[in-house]
């Protein structure tokens, strides 16, 4: 690997998956004051801005590593997390 | 449905334990896990204290491919600018208590390879394991008692006790009303890169050497710890710490030569991006209630220093195995008798380890994970190591300067000698039922307040007028008033 310069966000992209056929993260929009917690927290870019309210990415059940900091993060308690179902999601290899 | 003596959700260390300890006590017991193998949900590529290996003999049995042994760690400082100032290593002590201490640091392996081999003892105990299988509530009975599981399968389990080791984020744990989630300061992220190597190169350019550390006032604590043919880089704070993306933290500790020099050198390419949370708590809270047992991350067992959660969660649950056959042969299993459960891990190494929790806790709050006393804490160790190995002047000139040289940093240590370093030396010294000799109290008394006064104002007649009075009053004020309060109020207390 190229050490001189490294942008770790490529290494996001290295997450071994067999993706959720169902949502297992939700937020409550009614609940989100918008404080961007998430987004910032969020190490694989699942969550973005619009509008003052938190929203996640379309394809967030293909990046998702399943931490649970978003939900921890969330003051407001607009953001819902539950595991995928049992076998789907994360399937970590070197951990 | 079917009805078991003992429902253990999560076939982590702590689950698989816990399954092997009650099937071996003749409990019919089921594990359930989420992912398709033990192992593939977990991702704090694991560092095994020899702890383990005194307590548990099967441990002695392990045999992982990817094991390496850490026989040294390696702490690097790094200062505002991102430069590497300091760095030091140490290793086994050959005074330590017992022969595995003595061997190594510790043992790093893959999770994804310790849990499948610890499940597979619990199997072969006698142990039932579903895979695949994720438990979405306890389920209660008419009466409002917890009975069993619902799995999302849609099928029930019924069992006398349920042992929750299902990690930071425990569904047992929130559906049996026994906790809701933490708060974000209890819980800390973690995040890290995977890099493949090929052995000899790590062998070769690290060695024993497979746990190192980098402390800087840029980026939050990070680590490097190196399994046989790969390793983990990355770092971590609490969840309610974050400023900036932590991506922004780890590019910077990517900046650093030291990390820089261990990828290149051992030829590391990036296989796998990772993230999960642990707690730091200064105590665990509520750890059981009527049929639940709570284990391992579940009950906040990481250790509240560096986070270790291994070992407190294999511990515990074996405590926890031990308390519910217990209970199945009293045919209680009330939370007044599950109560036991927390007195035994009080007892024993998980109590010792939050015994000094509090003042654990505001060290590595304040000191330790706060890049900000980074501005301070690196450049006194680098200056203290400077003055007395250099050789740009005679040695007697060089430790003249020494004094001198360290003088700046004089209010930042005593402010931190009198709320963290104090506090937690006496913590972890004296168990408070047992009051500290008032001799030695005495004396510290006594011979303290005249002396700092005395060393302060003779640093200041070295041209440094404003030293004294900086460091005279923030001495007595913070320093010793305290210290003789809180000796005063042990005493007091005590007898």
């Amino acid at each position: 690997m190229d050490t001189k310069s490294v942008d770790t966000k490529k290494f996001a992209k290295l997450v071994f998956k067999n993706v959720p056929k169902e949502d297992f993260l939700f937020v409550r929009g009614e609940l989100c004051n918008g404080c961007g917690k998430c987004v910032v927290i969020c190490p694989v870019f699942a969550w973005k801005m619009k509008a003052g309210k938190a929203f996640l990415v379309d394809d967030y059940r293909s990046v998702c590593v399943e931490c649970g900091a978003c939900w921890q993060a969330c003051a407001q308690g607009a953001i819902n997390f539950d595991f995928p179902s049992g076998g789907e999601g994360v399937k970590v290899k070197y951990g | 449905m079917r009805k078991y003596d003992l429902i253990v959700v999560g076939a982590g260390p702590g689950g698989s334990v816990a399954a092997k300890t009650a099937a071996e006590l003749g409990m019919k017991t089921i594990m359930f896990e989420r992912g398709n193998v033990p192992g593939e949900k977990n991702v704090s590529g694991t560092g095994i204290s020899p702890k383990a290996f005194r307590d548990f003999d099967f441990m002695k049995k392990m045999k992982l491919p990817h094991t390496r042994v850490a026989t040294m760690a390696t702490l690097h400082l790094c200062e505002d600018e991102n430069r590497e100032l300091a760095s030091f290593s140490f290793s086994p002590s050959a005074r330590a208590p017992y022969p595995e201490a003595r061997e190594f640091l510790t043992k790093n392996v893959y999770r994804s390879e310790l849990d499948p081999w610890l499940a597979g003892l619990a199997v072969d105990a006698g142990a039932t394991l579903h895979t695949a299988t994720k438990v979405v509530s306890v389920t209660r009975s008419e009466n409002g008692r917890i009975d069993g599981v619902k799995t999302d399968r849609g099928e029930e389990f019924k069992a006398d006790i349920i042992i929750g080791a299902d990690g930071v984020i425990s569904t047992v744990a929130r559906t049996s009303g026994i906790r809701g989630k933490w708060d974000p300061s209890e819980v800390a992220m973690i995040l890290n890169v995977d890099f493949g190597a090929k052995r000899e190169d790590i062998d070769l350019a690290i060695g024993g050497n497979a746990l190192h550390y980098w402390y800087s006032s840029v980026f939050p604590v990070g680590y490097s710890f190196f399994s046989s043919e790969g390793f983990h880089v990355g770092l971590g704070c609490y969840i309610d710490w974050w400023k900036k993306n932590p991506h922004y933290y780890l590019g910077k500790m990517f900046e650093v030569d030291s990390v820089r020099r261990q990828i290149a050198l051992c030829r590391g390419e990036p296989r796998e991006f990772q993230n999960h949370m642990v707690t730091f708590l200064t105590d665990p809270k509520t750890t059981y209630g009527d049929s639940v047992i709570l284990i391992g991350d579940a009950a906040g067992f990481a250790c509240p220093y560096e986070a270790e959660g291994v070992y407190y969660a294999m511990y515990s649950g074996m405590l926890a195995a031990k308390v519910a056959c217990e209970a199945l042969g009293e045919g209680d299993t009330s939370s007044r008798f599950l109560r036991r459960y927390e007195v035994a891990w009080r007892n024993s190494p998980i109590g010792e380890e939050f015994f000094a929790g509090k003042a654990i806790d505001g060290f590595v709050r304040n000191i330790g994970f706060n890049p900000e006393a980074g501005r301070w804490a690196v450049p006194m160790i680098n200056d203290t190591m400077y003055g007395v190995f250099n050789v740009a002047e005679s040695h007697t000139q060089s430790a003249r300067m020494l004094a001198h040289f360290l003088t700046p940093y004089l209010p930042y240590l005593a402010d931190s000698l009198s709320n963290d370093l104090i506090p937690l030396a006496l913590a972890m010294n004296e168990p408070l039922s047992r009051p500290p000799s008032s001799v030695i109290a005495r004396i510290l008394r006594k011979v303290f307040p005249p002396i700092l006064p005395l060393i302060a104002k003779i640093l200041a007649r070295k041209g440094r007028s404003r030293y004294q009075e900086i460091m005279t009053p923030l001495l007595v004020e913070n320093f010793l008033k305290p210290y003789a309060d809180e000796r005063v109020k042990v005493i007091k207390g005590g007898a």
